[in-house]
């Protein structure tokens, strides 16, 4: 799917103010500077998903919080971390050690929370910013290989996926996660279309400078 | 309906539930606080109800809670306090004290919207007064206003995962030692594995066997890598072997001694160590001597010995070693005995007899000879041309070959000197024999040698004989210890010899020297010294049996008169014949005749009666004058005779020789006073008539 550029800055910028909030919230929770990037954005086709996601993890087992919301438009938000990557993070959240690479269920917890405070970034921003009410589920967490976390959506192949990676800095540590909006046929076009109607507003108030405001 | 009502009616199915549950308004005051809450946290609901939850838990204002419940109240997706990251979102402390870890999820729920209704009421009052659509589409406008943004409430429900988290704790905890075990344990295997690499290093570095063996499998379980330096087998080998091993390779002597040996362990204490010595057979085929020393090293659970520990020191150098010292103290005992048997025997024979029988006993041959050369009758000449085998010693499976002789040709010159240089001639086998003199071997194959050995009997440069070892039954290797002890062997013999020679001569001489001290130089009898000693000899022994001894003394009549006449060396003759004549007369060895003084001579008869005496006394006075000595210078007759007297008696302790004599005497003096040639005797006190 083609985005103009126009699209593209909107989505990032939102993808960005709403990881700023996750970070905001992490900050305030864990008292130690926690920093959140997305160095960019991109959309595929579903079809595409798997052999991405497969290059940027190498075939390691993955951790995925998952968040789906049903409205005005439909899918799953998920934040994807190799597990190894989840259970250093947990670490640095907790001040405990892990014994083993495994994620337990003291580390999901943990793992839950996260997720849950970046996806409700995320969602929040998409939500409040178009103005649109969205319903969620309760987040879940699951653990696998990239191949079965895909299988599981059990995509339509007319699906949009909404692609950011995702950098944790934490001290001196670097943890590296990607967060997948998937939206269900329609959905990604319904956005798209209240995106534009959003901004067409702002634009029309402020007509001179858009770049500023999604560029800063 | 107000709006509590309202929220306990929507939510009062929650007091049944066993978890926290509460909902709270956008201005974070408490509408519905369940039963569970209450028993919780020992707040009422009426209490609680209406107010601000800051007041009791002030915390929920902070930011971090704050602006995350926030969007909870404006239709935000629902919201996680993790147990790990907030422990109780509500405090509440249990009975024991601890405080309740509580996992909270925050949902929104949409709120009746008491503010809708009042317009909808003021609504259909409009309606009712102005009119239908205007009025509707008011509301529409103003419900849009009011529902957008819609506002909604905050549903706590708050798990208490106390119990959990604490058993999860514990659970880790219990990993956690596990995996710290786990990780001794492979420090321990490490440390195991390097001790035993330790072990194994030293093991195979040591001089020595190491090794297990397995008592009841029959088997060697371990041994070190020397066993392929010392024995020449690999180690895989060995233990291939099995139950074979000790038949394999044990010498047959030392294999039957095993099972006795091994029969020691089953009443060892740990601890106990036993040691052993046998031989092994090296890959080679050579026989190593092993000195073992052997524990017991694990035991069955009955407690009987199953494996035993040991190590074994090759120590066939020291019991060649050994070997070598016993055949030196064996030489040297050797030696020892023959100079003994020497110092012991100066007879010759004897000498010769013990060394041939010790030497073959000593060497374990067949047979031992002495071979002696004879010089030769031609003094000039160094060529002994004469020799035969003088003594030997002989197994039963030999024939003698006393007395024979060395044919001339092995005696030739170049062959004489070659044993005047001492040298020594070993001859392993006599059927492949070579650079040995032709002759000699077909002497010795003559007699049926298969083996020889013979070294040369020197006396300084004089080549006195030979001794020789002979192997009659099979071929033999002389060791050098074998020939050295020969060679000595053959220089004690000579000086034995000589020693055995010089004390034949002494002897001889010495004999000569006795001879010449007791006789009388002119008539070769007894002289009067021999008289005294041998009269006092008989008289002890006589006196002591009670038996009669008598002693004759006779004088030629008028000798002085015929040494006058016929001159001293016609008296010379005149002696030695009577001499002859009275020796001829006595019959018994034991009956001695001596030249008494000048013309007198006496006869000692041991055993003899006055009767048996004068006996004796008339055979000489016939013998004599059967002699027919012309005498014409003689008063009572034409040639010579003979005047005795004779005494007899039996020897008692208190009668000495002196009293035979001076009755034998004063006898003779009778007979001459009484004319003489006649005899006269005396018994004891008195002297008896003449005869």
């Amino acid at each position: 799917m083609n985005l103009t550029v126009d699209q593209v800055d909107v989505l990032q910028e939102l993808v960005n103010i709403g990881v700023g909030r996750a970070a905001g919230v992490l900050n305030e929770m864990i008292g130690s500077p926690i920093c959140l990037r997305i160095p960019y954005i991109k959309v595929l086709s579903p079809q595409e998903l798997q052999p991405d996601l497969e290059i940027r993890f190498n075939g390691d087992i993955l951790s995925t919080v998952g968040l789906s919301f049903s409205g005005s438009f439909a899918g799953t938000a998920e934040l994807i971390f190799p597990t190894e990557s989840a259970s250093t993070l947990v670490e640095v959240l907790t001040g405990e050690t892990a014994g083993t690479p495994d994620l337990d269920s003291v580390k999901i917890g943990t793992l839950l929370e996260v997720g849950n405070i970046v996806l409700n970034g995320i969602m929040g921003s998409l939500s409040n910013v178009l103005a649109q009410h969205l319903e969620y589920s309760l987040p879940t967490y699951v653990e696998g290989r990239i191949d079965k976390l895909v299988n599981s959506k059990q995509l339509d192949a007319k699906a949009s996926v909404f692609l950011a990676h995702t950098r944790f800095i934490i001290e001196q540590l670097q943890i590296a996660g990607d967060i997948v909006v998937i939206f269900k046929v329609g959905s990604f076009d319904a956005m798209l279309k209240a995106i534009d109607l959003a901004f067409e507003g702002d634009n029309e108030r402020d007509p001179g400078s858009p770049e500023r405001v999604w560029h800063s | 309906m107000n709006e509590i009502q309202a929220a306990q009616k929507e939510f009062g199915i929650l007091d049944r539930v066993p978890e926290g549950v509460c909902v709270l308004r956008e201005d974070f005051s408490v509408l519905f606080w369940n039963r569970c809450l209450e028993d919780w946290t020992g707040i009422s609901r009426s209490e609680i109800l209406l107010k601000d939850i800051g007041i009791y838990f002030p915390h929920l204002h902070q930011p971090k809670y704050a602006h995350r419940l926030k969007q909870i109240f404006e239709g935000g997706p629902p919201t996680i306090f993790s147990s790990q990251l907030h422990k109780s979102i509500i405090p509440a402390q249990m009975a024991d004290g601890r405080w309740r870890i509580q996992h909270t999820t925050v949902t929104t729920v949409p709120a009746p919207d008491f503010r809708f209704r009042e317009l909808l009421s003021r609504a259909c009052e409009c309606d009712f007064r102005l009119g239908n659509a205007a009025c509707e589409s008011d509301i529409v406008e103003s419900h849009q206003q009011l529902n957008n943004p819609k506002s909604f409430y905050a549903l706590f429900v708050i798990e208490d995962v106390t119990d959990l988290t604490y058993r999860i704790q514990d659970y880790r905890a219990m990993r956690d030692r596990a995996l710290e075990e786990i990780k001794e344990r492979t420090k321990v295997e490490e440390a195991l594995r390097e001790s035993q690499h330790f072990i194994q290093t030293i093991a195979d570095a040591t001089p020595c066997l190491i090794y297990i063996y397995d008592l009841i499998e029959k088997r060697n379980i371990y041994i070190n890598r020397q066993v392929d330096l010392l024995l020449g087998y690999t180690v895989e080998e060995i233990q291939q072997m099995g139950s074979q091993l000790f038949p394999n390779l044990m010498y047959p002597e030392d294999l039957w001694q095993v099972s006795a040996h091994q029969e020691k362990f089953t009443t060892a204490q740990d601890g106990d160590i036993f040691e052993r010595e046998y031989r092994i057979e090296h890959r080679s085929g050579e026989w190593c001597w092993f000195h073992s020393r052997e524990i017991v090293f694990a035991r069955t659970a009955e407690g009987l010995p199953k494996q035993i520990l040991g190590t074994a020191q090759d120590i066939t150098k020291r019991k060649w070693t050994e070997e070598a010292m016993r055949l030196q103290t064996e030489r040297e005992r050797l030696m020892g005995v023959i100079t003994q048997h020497i110092r012991q025997s100066l007879n010759l024979s004897e000498v010769l007899n013990t060394a041939v029988t010790q030497v073959r006993q000593f060497l374990g041959t067949d047979r031992a000879i002495i071979f002696r050369f004879m010089p030769n009758t031609h003094k000039d000449s160094n060529v002994v041309k004469i020799g035969n085998v003088t003594v030997e010693s002989l197994a039963s499976n030999c024939t003698s070959i006393l007395g024979a002789n060395i044919p001339e040709c092995c005696l030739r010159e170049g062959n004489f000197s070659y044993y005047q240089q001492g040298n020594i001639r070993a001859i392993e086998d006599v059927s492949t024999a070579a650079n040995f003199p032709k002759c000699h071997i077909e002497l010795l194959k003559k007699w049926g040698v298969k083996a020889n050995l013979e070294v040369p009997i020197l006396q300084g440069e004089q080549l006195w004989g030979l001794l020789m070892v002979q192997q009659c039954g099979t071929v033999r290797a002389w060791q050098p210890l074998e020939i050295e002890l020969m060679k000595q062997l053959a220089n004690q013999l000579a000086i034995a010899i000589q020693q055995a020679e010089l004390y034949q001569q002494l002897q001889a001489a010495n004999e000569q020297l006795q001879r010449l001290a007791s006789s009388d130089g002119l008539t070769h009898l007894a002289n009067r010294r021999r008289f005294d000693e041998y009269l006092l000899q008989q008289l002890l022994i006589l006196a002591r049996e009670k038996q009669p001894l008598s002693l004759i003394l006779c004088d030629i009549d008028f000798f002085k008169s015929y040494n006058d006449t016929y001159g001293h060396q016609a008296g010379d003759e005149c002696l030695r014949l009577v001499a002859k004549a009275i020796q001829r007369a006595v019959k018994r060895p034991a009956d001695l005749v001596a030249r008494y003084g000048g013309e007198e001579f006496a006869v000692i008869l041991p055993n003899t009666d006055l009767k048996g005496a004068l006996r004796v006394a008339k055979e000489i006075q016939i013998r004599v004058k059967d002699l027919q000595i012309p005498h014409f210078a003689s008063e009572v007759s034409d040639c010579i005779t003979l005047s005795a007297g004779v005494a007899c008696l039996i020897p008692t302790a208190d009668i000495s020789s002196k009293e035979l004599i001076a009755g034998a005497d004063r006898a003779l003096y009778q007979a001459k006073n009484l004319g003489r040639d006649r005899i006269v005797m005396c018994s004891e006190s008195s002297c008896l008539s003449q005869v």
